[in-house]
């Protein structure tokens, strides 16, 4: 009872690839109902409609965005989440121990499930990719974690849903003429630029009004509260997928 | 109090303060300035460029920034010679390098099994009767290299 929800389409390149992970699925035994978001039904109420007709697998055809708009609609439900990436090089490849959407195909078929954390952008945003807050020069911060506050001058701010948050300032160490001296007599002086934190919940706290983006798309602005929802998904994985 | 997280380690990078309690179960490094505690079930790494303004704690502690605060290594501490510690250390096993700032008291504790074979020694010998407890060997340092 397979149910596979695809992103609107559009140019003949993804409109092939579609076809072919049909002509796929069906070599399986497993092709199923295919819902195909449009303007008029977007991709979370497609999942949702999977749910109310009672499919015990929902799969997500496509790349970050149409993933964590499925896993956000059916989190926390007792079924069965797969992802089939379009994209060669796509991480959600990585994260299901695939490598195309052939083995993306037969991973379906062997149904290995692993539970998933999502990472959730309070109140309501689901991610099973992460999110990031980037700014063009170093901005003081402020993140409240728990039993302790992080500050400092910062550019990239990273949240995964492997409780890990990674602070960074690209612009940290030596100035212009030390790092070219450096460059030139071959010296590596670490800067030691890069902070990892490893907390449940996270407050955004300063700046405010940053965008927080996720898969190329703003879907909120600071400050904002990140979470780890743990064990919300069954997402289904390659059969050899080492943990 | 949180539950510590399973993971790769916790990074404090050189650009950053933090204040509060970091608290992990696997190694703890320092490169930025840090106001409260810092706590690992397994090694902690104080950088050259770190300052800890609090109580250090670990299995094994690396120091080669600044602490004001009390240390207590559980297996070993070492101090390298860009270290400045300021305040009192109890570990196993001390090594200070030449060049290291140490201000304050050292208590060495003796490996537990040794201590029971000791023990067990002085009852049969009859030795330290009436000593309900034994105190650790404490040192005093104040050297400036």
């Amino acid at each position: 009872m397979y149910y596979y929800v695809v992103e609107s389409v559009s140019g003949g390149v993804k409109s092939r690839e579609i076809q072919r992970v049909k002509l796929l699925l069906g070599e399986l035994g497993i092709l199923g109902e295919f819902a195909l978001a449009s303007p008029a039904r977007s991709v979370e109420e497609l999942a949702v409609m999977g749910l109310e007709k009672g499919f015990t697998t929902i799969v997500a055809i496509g790349g970050g965005r149409t993933v964590n708009k499925v896993a956000s609609a059916i989190q926390g439900h007792a079924i069965a989440f797969g992802i089939i990436p379009l994209a060669k090089d796509s991480t959600l490849h990585t994260l299901i121990g695939t490598s195309d959407i052939k083995s993306a195909c037969e991973a379906l078929k062997f149904r290995r499930l692993q539970s998933q954390n999502l990472l959730l952008i309070e109140p309501n945003k689901y991610l099973l990719t992460g999110a990031s807050v980037h700014f063009t020069k170093a901005y003081s911060i402020e993140l409240e974690m728990g039993e302790f506050i992080v500050g400092g001058p910062t550019t990239d701010i990273y949240f995964t849903n492997g409780v890990q948050t990674r602070v960074l300032n690209r612009f940290a160490g030596p100035n212009v003429i030390a790092r070219t001296y450096n460059w030139l007599t071959g010296h590596s002086v670490p800067t030691f630029a890069e902070s990892i934190f490893h907390t449940p919940r996270v407050r955004f706290v300063t700046p405010a009004n940053a965008p927080v983006i996720a898969e190329n798309e703003i879907i909120a602005k600071t400050p904002i509260v990140v979470r780890v929802k743990r064990d919300a998904l069954q997402l289904i994985v390659a059969k050899h997928k080492q943990f | 109090m949180q539950k510590p997280i399973p993971g790769p380690g916790t990074v404090v990078g050189a650009n950053v303060r933090l204040n509060g309690v970091i608290k992990d179960v696997n190694d703890i490094a320092v490169h930025g300035h840090v106001e409260g505690e810092v706590i690992s079930d397994k090694n902690v790494l104080i950088g050259e460029t770190a300052v800890v303004k609090g109580p250090v704690s670990g299995q094994i502690v690396t120091v080669s920034g600044t602490i004001r605060g009390s240390v207590e290594a559980h297996i070993k501490l070492e101090l390298l010679p860009t270290a400045r510690l300021y305040g009192g250390i109890t570990t196993k096993e001390l090594i200070i390098r030449s060049g290291a700032l140490f201000n304050g008291k050292s208590a060495m504790t003796a490996d537990e099994k040794g201590e029971e074979d000791k023990d067990s020694k002085s009852r049969d010998t009859g030795e330290d009767q009436g000593k309900t407890e034994e105190q650790p060997k404490e040192l005093e340092y104040e050297r400036e290299a």
